[in-house]
């Protein structure tokens, strides 16, 4: 085999998974029929949330987390832009603040976009969106003094959070803000369960945009992931079962680092091959053992390579003109 | 050449600042005041200096500049590297952002972010695989014990022989068994929370639906426990730095 | 890995000779081309300014799936030749990713200009308007400035030091001092500050939690309390040998030490094994459950904005 063999379990898998989304959001497209979804509490609240700063005269404030620019960071402004044009509506002051500034070019662009949609650009004021640092707890002590000092009513703290959530949580819930919270790092989700008063639960944060919009493409999209996650649930119950069986026998095969297992062969090898062939396995004998690494489940999984899988032979180039690296 | 008595006052006056600073920072506990409030303006200021300073000699100059330049043998340098002068074309891509503000032309700043966006989007598809395989094969746990002999695992003491060790470390003992299977089923559950689409109907999924958000929240309490204890170790090393460093550090020459 | 390729670079159409004439007309050829792009972008109709700006993200995309689905070299070395052409691309972009992967680093940074636009304008606002806060702008304006002199300043004298004499402080100029202290003294004592506030907030979000009287949120801190417990080692060395003397005294488990701490079979009551099982068999599969949704949800929206299928956000 001439190819090292990048996991043809892997590749079909994540095949599946992109055309189970793909296929749910041309079917959605293609529909025409408003499809369930079932009810996420904290983007119910978002109405209240702003309905309460309206009537308080107060700032909403929203922060997308301290990532850089991605998906989530794009995610939440998706997010803020549907929140802002609510706010838009009824003339309430926003703040969003931003620890990254690709992240701000982008709320710069989407922020504005939504308030020239509903024909309000007058009401834009272009310091609501504003860049603060990206130094994690410069950025803390920087929002919580705003917080602080424009007594903000509604907080939503969406994106990418590490350990600065709970200080943005706290400083808010202190002026008696309503909180509305979600992060992609499930490390910081417990923070927000006992500070805030609404918080969207892992991937809750990405099922936003379509509970809140409607839109087919991202209603089938979700869909989609719904099927993946079905594929994976059901790839975990019929593994465990598999593998409940095919661990009772008993093998004394056990599978070995090229370098253990055969020594005399790894003595002879060059350092270049030796480098090359660091990741190759051989079998052997041992401890009579239930049967763990030979297990058919075990390999696809974990794809068995071989010395010869690994060695692959290829002319030189003129020595000279030896490849340009770094 | 300065003398140890500069270093001395040096060190007392950085640290003395630290400690201004840091009891500046904590006033926000109590009250938001002027004096956090200059703390905090100070710390922005810096953060923001230091960024553009770092921005340069951390990021653009060695990821960028010296690519693009390369450098021949000197005295830093024992072997010269090419230039790769395609990395100028990032210039003008990176200050397409910079049309942001207009009212014309603001589109165009979509043309870095979305190179950027798509970088990752791409890298997305790349590692799903290298992330969650494996963790999907660690979730295939075998639930059916192979002895019945003990139902728990007999305790593994420094008194049995290795051949006995691995005896006993080799099987599936029952109650490793129900410890895998309770893994599965909470898996399983709290999965069930994550379904969106599929409106859950009867007895039996809406409890298994609650067993998962039940779960859930077993799995957040354990982070949020393990966590106070760390966080409570930084509050003392501040203390250390207030009242043991700060004290050390007015004994000019004498450490 | 090879050194000797490195000892002599291969200069070709991408790579020139430092410091020669033909890297610095490249450069400059290559930064006209862009700015003459730049230029003709801003007479785009409105019609193709969408798709130019999908070509982009999708190019960007597109790397990373070849790279994941184009078989890689087996045993790669810079200086072989590929057989045929399959190896030939898997070879390309083998070459390809570290420079690839430095594109999003280089662009954020060049980004950064922007942020820091915006807080000039801010801040400047401020004063210009003679607004209530307007000394705490001005002291902002200090502090940036002073760390970009001091920051600079430090960093080229450094940059020029090859004998490496300003790791000892005794050699320290004026400029090394004035970065230490606002670097060393100020921002770091700063964010170990910020830090460490967290405990404080810690205890009165853990507090409030404790008085909701809903069964998921005592579920929450039962666990929580359980794992902290776990923590203290007073508590633990108490527990744990309780639980020996009774394996010992009470079930008379002749694998029972109090001395070591073992029970025997009654181990699994110690408050270490207590807290290690909730971890390894409750906290990991229900926070995998979180994991592979929030996995599965990149994923999405990382196909739907490769794809230019979102509408909104960045892809309007």
């Amino acid at each position: 085999m001439q190819w090292y063999d990048t996991g043809v379990l892997g590749m079909l898998f994540v095949v599946l998974l992109v055309l189970f989304i793909l296929y749910n959001i041309y079917r959605t497209e293609h529909k025409k029929k408003d499809l369930y979804i079932r009810r996420i509490p904290g983007l119910n609240a978002i109405d209240d949330a702003i309905g309460r700063s309206t009537e308080m005269g107060r700032p909403v404030l929203m922060v997308p987390g301290i990532g850089t620019l991605n998906a989530i960071s794009v995610q939440a402004l998706s997010i803020f832009a549907h929140i802002t044009k609510a706010a838009a509506q009824f003339g309430t002051p926003i703040r969003i603040c931003l620890a990254d500034a690709a992240v701000y070019t982008v709320a710069q662009e989407i922020i504005r976009d939504v308030y020239q949609q509903q024909g309000l650009i007058d009401r834009y004021d272009t310091d609501s969106v504003r860049f603060l640092t990206d130094r994690q707890f410069a950025f803390a002590a920087g929002v919580s003094g705003l917080i602080l000092r424009e007594k903000v009513a509604a907080a939503f703290f969406l994106g990418e959070w590490y350990a600065e959530s709970l200080i943005f949580a706290e400083t808010a819930n202190s002026i008696g803000a309503i909180q509305i919270a979600g992060s992609t790092e499930k490390s910081q989700t417990p923070f927000f369960i006992a500070a805030c008063d609404y918080v969207l639960i892992g991937d809750e944060f990405y099922a936003a945009s379509a509970y809140l919009t409607r839109q087919p493409i991202l209603v089938g999209s979700l869909v989609g992931q719904d099927w993946a996650k079905i594929a994976m649930a059901a790839c975990v119950l019929f593994g465990f079962l598999v593998n409940s069986a095919q661990r009772l026998p008993e093998t004394d095969m056990h599978r070995v680092p090229l370098k253990d297992g055969a020594p005399e062969v790894w003595s002879q090898l060059s350092d270049d091959q030796k480098a090359d062939l660091e990741t190759a396995e051989t079998w052997a004998k041992g401890e009579k053992a239930n049967a763990t690494e030979d297990t058919g489940l075990y390999r696809l999984f974990n794809p068995f390579y071989s010395k010869e899988d690994l060695t692959v032979k290829r002319a030189k180039k003129p020595s000279g003109a030896a490849g340009a690296t770094e | 050449m300065n003398s140890q008595a500069t270093l001395d006052l040096f060190n007392f006056v950085k640290i003395t600042c630290g400690v201004l600073a840091t009891i500046g920072l904590y006033s926000v506990l109590y009250k938001e005041t002027k004096l956090f409030r200059f703390f905090e303006h100070v710390f922005l200021g810096l953060a923001a200096g230091y960024s553009l300073v770092a921005v340069w000699k951390d990021a653009l100059y060695t990821m960028w500049w010296q690519k693009m330049v390369g450098h021949a043998v000197d005295a830093t340098h024992q072997s010269a590297t090419a230039g790769y002068w395609i990395y100028a074309i990032l210039v003008p891509i990176g200050f397409m952002a910079y049309q942001v503000f207009s009212q014309k032309h603001n589109w165009m700043s979509r043309i870095p972010i979305g190179l950027i966006i798509g970088l990752w989007a791409g890298q997305q598809v790349q590692i799903w695989w290298q992330t969650y395989g494996p963790q999907i094969y660690a979730s295939m746990l075998p639930v059916w014990p192979t002895t019945f002999s003990s139902l728990v695992k007999p305790p593994v003491t420094p008194d049995l022989l290795p051949a006995q060790i691995a005896a006993i470390n080799k099987e599936l003992y029952l109650t490793q068994a129900v410890n895998n299977l309770i893994f599965v089923v909470t898996l399983l559950s709290a999965f069930t929370y994550f379904l969106y689409s599929f409106e859950l109907k009867g007895k039996f999924m809406l409890g298994f639906n609650k067993l998962g958000r039940w779960m859930l929240m077993i799995g957040f309490g354990a982070i949020f426990g393990s966590t106070v204890m760390a966080r409570f170790a930084l509050v003392i090393d501040r203390m250390f730095y207030i009242w043991i460093e700060w004290f050390q550090s007015m004994h000019f020459g004498g450490r | 890995m090879n050194l000797l390729a490195q000892a002599a670079p291969n200069y070709n159409f991408w790579a020139a000779e430092p410091g020669s004439a033909r890297l610095w007309i490249m450069i400059l050829v290559s930064l006209l081309v862009g700015a003459g792009f730049y230029a003709a972008l801003f007479y785009a109709p409105s019609r193709i300014r969408k798709p130019i700006v999908w070509t982009f993200t999708f190019a960007g995309g597109l790397f990373y799936v070849l790279y994941w689905a184009w078989p890689q070299p087996v045993s790669y070395h810079p200086d072989d030749i590929p057989n045929g052409f399959v190896e030939n691309v898997g070879f390309w972009l083998h070459d390809a990713l570290p420079r690839v992967a430095d594109i999003s680093n280089i662009l954020t940074a060049f980004l950064l200009g922007l942020g820091i636009y915006s807080l000039l304008r801010i801040h400047t606002g401020r004063i210009v308007k003679r607004q209530a806060d307007r000394g705490f702008s001005v002291v902002f304006f200090i502090a940036m400035l002073a760390i970009l002199v001091f920051g600079y300043w430090d960093w080229s004298l450094r940059e020029a030091d090859t004998k490496g004499l300003l790791q000892d402080s005794a050699n320290w100029q004026l400029a090394n001092f004035g970065q230490n202290l606002l670097f060393d003294g100020f921002l770091q004592q700063m964010d170990s500050a910020m830090f460490s506030m967290i405990a404080f907030f810690i205890l009165s979000a853990a507090y409030r939690a404790f008085r909701i009287r809903s069964v998921e949120s005592t579920v929450l801190m039962a666990s929580a309390l359980i794992l902290m417990v776990s923590l203290l080692t007073l508590v633990v060395t108490n527990w744990d040998s309780g639980v020996a003397n009774l394996a010992k005294n009470v079930f008379h488990d002749s694998k029972a030490d109090p001395a070591t701490f073992q029970a025997g079979y009654l181990n699994w009551m110690k408050l270490s094994s207590i807290a290690n099982w909730l971890k390894a068999y409750m906290q990991v599969p229900a926070l995998r459950a979180v994991d592979w949704g929030i996995g599965l949800g990149a994923l999405a929206m990382g196909l739907r904005l490769w794809l230019g299928l979102e509408k909104g956000g960045v892809s309007v």
